[in-house]
């Protein structure tokens, strides 16, 4: 090329970019036909004209950041949209591709990668409803993966004004037991303040852990004072290491501004119409500038909240009562001061018997009357108050392996609501019918046959006590069955007419083990979802399909919501649906999850109630694969890639972090890992 | 060697009279200056706190020339100095963050799935564009100078058009043409 050239080909591409796309050809035919390198030159050009890409940004632009656009991949993870940034990183909202699960991913600032580690122990540490969980560190790139959670920080909403004080006092009370079990595990948060706080459906979140530390580590070198002013303690502006009770100071601040709207200061007076007078009292033992004369352990103060709050909203009690139950018995865990306020506001109504599984992780009753004070500057949280409930959370990765290849087909497995057994179906070569198995999940022992395996008994289903396994049995009697786990002969729940064969076997028990929710025949031609009570054998109708087929049922894990598979023109082109039940299971309203009309086989709900896994594939006959989506907020379907593409009746333990699946290569069993 | 303001504003009026020596003498001074807060930039690295190349060079310019008010024609040779400074700057910094990677250090970030990574990919095709760049600057000085300005400088359109004299119009179709041959030059390589 030469400068002639070139300027030949500059014109002629201006002039090109000017032409309608229809008449350009002609154009560059006409101005080239004596140099077909020009014109090679110019199209080639014309090919990178438009649209955007290189070039585009400054070269400045993007070398001090560490910004992800959205696509970007992250190990397993695709960065979907920047949520915001902070002042150690941004955080985005992205895509765990294996599972489908949507994640919160914060890439830290290249100064802050050393706190990565420190970040990530001390919320592995944690596993908490009202702590943001973390899923995994990308120890190399610099990021933490956690739970993403959909809602408002508190920060945010206070610039709205206060909270009703029922409010206060229930995230109050929600916030201190997430603090409380963060010092029980040694564990100071060190800035709590309301933009660490989210306010989800499912209640208060504590964020950010990320200046928080091991309590008796050292400090950060050169004696750094970590935090944010506004919400440090008198002490702990002093350069006097931070401890449990500099939390309790933070969260008097916290509960200060949540109930008035306002910064707390040195001169502000608390008073508010409507918040009971325990509560004033409260705040002004949280924010005493001695850390001696303030609460001594977090636990005193959930307690006090959780008291506070029972007491002021009879309406929401019920709700309360267990969390109450809880709090009582941190009543002679607290320090003496705190026991005396408890004793005035106590509400005198018993708790419901749960204590018991909870005394069992308590170590040793302290002695109700210790002394008042701790040391002042004690470098742990008081003793008392760190029973040993360590339950760290792993960072391994969700990994997948075939649980159960026997020769014969295996189907609908059942992972018992503690993810510590599996049921499932089985033809036993030499037996020519499906059986019901149970088998450990972990160790080697072999299925323990539960039924006799003649007939073609389907759909295991767990009771939410874990005693027993509800079943379809599709030949002979036809009916929902169950039958106690430990052994023993079935009992028949109720009849069905005989299903159809494209209908799922799937049934689900009520999480008071009182209803079996499973499809049968309607008298109008469809298949819909009926309750049968397990022991008054009572069946009613809970779904309306008159053609179709509504199949799949599944209970939320509390029992207040049903999904299930809507199909129309026999089991093709279904959607996901979910209906709101009353207490005494009538059904109250339904809303449709997905809009996909696909072929669904097998739905299971998340332990956290508010997402669902299910197996579809586009048409009957093609591929399925796992997806999961979320119910509540409304999300769009993620596929599980993880699992790949011929899975079908997921199920998933409440706890354990378990999905199971039949593989329809050999119809084996498959066990996800690390499933959050 | 001229050190104060004076002489930068002084080397800058000798520029614009022709004097080529002018532009030896301040080259060095600029760079040094641009040198200086490139680095603090670099450190900088806080989301959404991020100083803007141009604020760089304006900063720079202001610094040297010790002037409020910016002498705007001053200002705009002193754009065109600066745009050639800070390309080597640039090209520098992403020599090195390359050599790093080669040496291992950055393998996982240059190589891996993290190699989307804006500060990571960034060097890449920094490097890129200036060898590219180069051929066109063979064929066409002054398209070089303005891919230089818009690209390693940062500058706008406007700003170009008045650091360079040039009309608006002439700019951006000049910056179309390069832009379009620089990317095709970079994907489909040299036909």
């Amino acid at each position: 090329m030469t400068p002639e050239r070139w300027r030949r080909v500059k014109e002629i591409f201006r002039q090109a970019v000017e032409c309608r796309a229809d008449t350009r050809e002609v154009f560059l035919a006409d101005s080239t036909a004596d140099d077909p390198e020009v014109r090679c030159e110019v199209e080639k050009m014309l090919r990178h004209a438009d649209g955007t890409g290189l070039l585009d940004r400054p070269a400045w632009e993007g070398l001090a950041e560490r910004e992800l656009e959205p696509g970007t991949r992250l190990g397993p993870y695709e960065i979907a949209s920047k949520l915001g940034s902070g002042g150690m990183g941004s955080v985005y909202k992205a895509i765990d591709t294996r599972l489908g699960r949507t994640v919160a991913i914060k890439m830290l600032n290249r100064e802050f990668t050393h706190r990565l580690r420190l970040e990530g122990r001390a919320i592995s540490a944690l596993n908490h409803p009202h702590v943001c969980a973390l899923y995994d560190i990308g120890d190399r790139e610099g990021y933490l993966v956690m739970e993403y959670i959909e809602g408002e920080s508190l920060a945010s909403r206070l610039t709205r004004g206060p909270l009703p004080i029922e409010a206060v006092l229930r995230h109050g009370a929600e916030i201190a037991d997430a603090l409380a079990a963060a010092h029980r595990q040694g564990i100071v948060h060190r800035d709590l303040k309301p933009a660490n706080i989210m306010i989800t459906g499912a209640g208060a979140k504590v964020l950010d852990f990320g200046v928080a530390q091991i309590a008796h580590e050292a400090e950060p070198a050169g004696g750094e004072v970590v935090g944010t002013a506004a919400y440090m303690s008198p002490s702990q502006l002093n350069g006097n290491p931070a401890d449990s009770r500099s939390d309790i100071f933070a969260l008097g601040l916290v509960l200060y501004e949540m109930a008035t709207g306002r910064r707390h200061s040195w001169e502000s007076h608390y008073e508010r119409a409507g918040a009971p007078a325990g509560f004033a009292r409260l705040l002004d033992r949280c924010l005493r500038p001695d850390a001696v004369q303030r609460f001594q352990s977090m636990d005193g103060v959930r307690c006090a909240l959780e008291a506070l709050h029972a007491e002021s909203s009879g309406a929401s009690r019920r709700r309360w009562r267990a969390a109450v139950g809880v709090g009582l018995l941190a009543v002679a865990a607290a320090a003496a001061g705190t026991a005396v306020l408890m004793s005035n506001i106590v509400p005198s109504k018993r708790p419901r018997a749960q204590t018991a599984a909870i005394v069992e992780s308590t170590p040793a009753s302290p002695e109700p009357q210790r002394p008042p004070a701790e040391p002042s500057s004690s470098p742990r949280p008081p003793a008392s108050s760190r029973p040993a409930m360590v339950r760290p959370v792993s960072f391994a990765p969700p990994a997948v392996s075939t649980w159960a290849s026997y020769p014969g087909l295996k189907r609908d497995p059942s992972l018992s609501p503690d993810g510590a057994r599996m049921a499932f179906s089985w033809n036993h070569p030499g037996l020519g019918g499906y059986a019901i198995y149970v088998q450990p999940v972990n160790a080697s022992a072999a299925p323990a046959m539960l039924t006799e395996g003649r007939a073609e008994d389907w759909g295991a289903a767990w009771s939410p006590d874990g005693r027993r396994i509800a079943f379809q049995r599709r030949t002979g009697q036809t009916g929902i069955y169950y039958v106690e786990a430990s052994g023993g002969a079935p009992d028949l729940v109720a009849p069905i007419a005989r299903p159809g064969r494209e209908t799922l076997p799937q049934v689900s028990w009520s999480h008071d083990g009182k209803w079996i929710a499973t499809p049968d025949r309607g008298p109008s031609g469809g298949t819909q979802i009926y309750l049968f009570g397990v022991d008054s054998g009572e069946k009613r109708r809970l779904t309306w399909n008159t053609t179709g087929t509504d199949h799949a049922p599944a209970f939320s894990p509390d029992g207040r919501l049903l999904a299930y598979a809507d199909c129309v023109e026999g089991v093709h082109a279904c959607d996901l649906m979910v209906v709101a039940l009353e207490r005494d299971f009538t059904p109250k309203r339904e809303r449709r999850i997905t809009q996909q009309g696909v072929y669904i086989r097998g739905i299971a709900w998340l332990p956290d109630g508010r997402g669902l896994v299910y197996s579809a594939g586009r048409t009957i006959g093609a591929d399925t694969s796992l997806w999961r989506v979320s119910v509540n907020p409304p999300g769009d379907p993620q596929r599980i890639d993880l699992a790949g593409s011929r899975a079908r009746h997921p199920t998933v333990s409440q706890t354990g972090g378990l999905l199971a699946y039949t593989r329809l290569d050999g119809w084996a069993l498959m066990l996800v890992r690390n499933f959050r | 060697m001229a050190e104060s303001s004076g002489d930068v504003t002084k080397l800058l009026a000798q520029m614009q009279a022709g004097r080529k020596d002018a532009l030896a003498q301040l080259l060095p001074l600029v760079y040094n200056e641009l040198r200086r807060l490139a680095a603090r930039y670099m450190q900088q690295e806080r989301g959404g706190h991020t100083l803007q190349p141009t604020a760089l060079v304006h900063e720079a310019y202001l610094k040297l020339t010790h002037q409020d008010r910016a002498n705007w024609h001053n200002r705009a040779q002193f754009m065109g100095v600066a745009g050639q400074l800070m390309r080597r700057i640039l090209v520098d910094h992403a020599r090195k963050r390359c050599a790093a990677k080669r040496s291992g250090e950055l393998v996982t970030l240059c190589e891996s799935a993290a190699r989307q990574l804006a500060d990571v990919s960034r060097p890449e095709e920094i490097l890129a564009v200036h060898l590219t760049l180069e051929r066109l600057e063979r064929l066409d000085p002054q398209q070089g100078k303005l891919v230089e300005l818009r690209y390693f400088a940062g500058l706008s359109a406007e700003e170009t058009a008045e650091a360079m004299g040039l009309p608006l119009r002439t700019v951006e179709r000049e910056w179309a043409a390069a832009k379009a041959w620089l990317r095709a030059q970079l994907a489909e390589g040299e036909s």
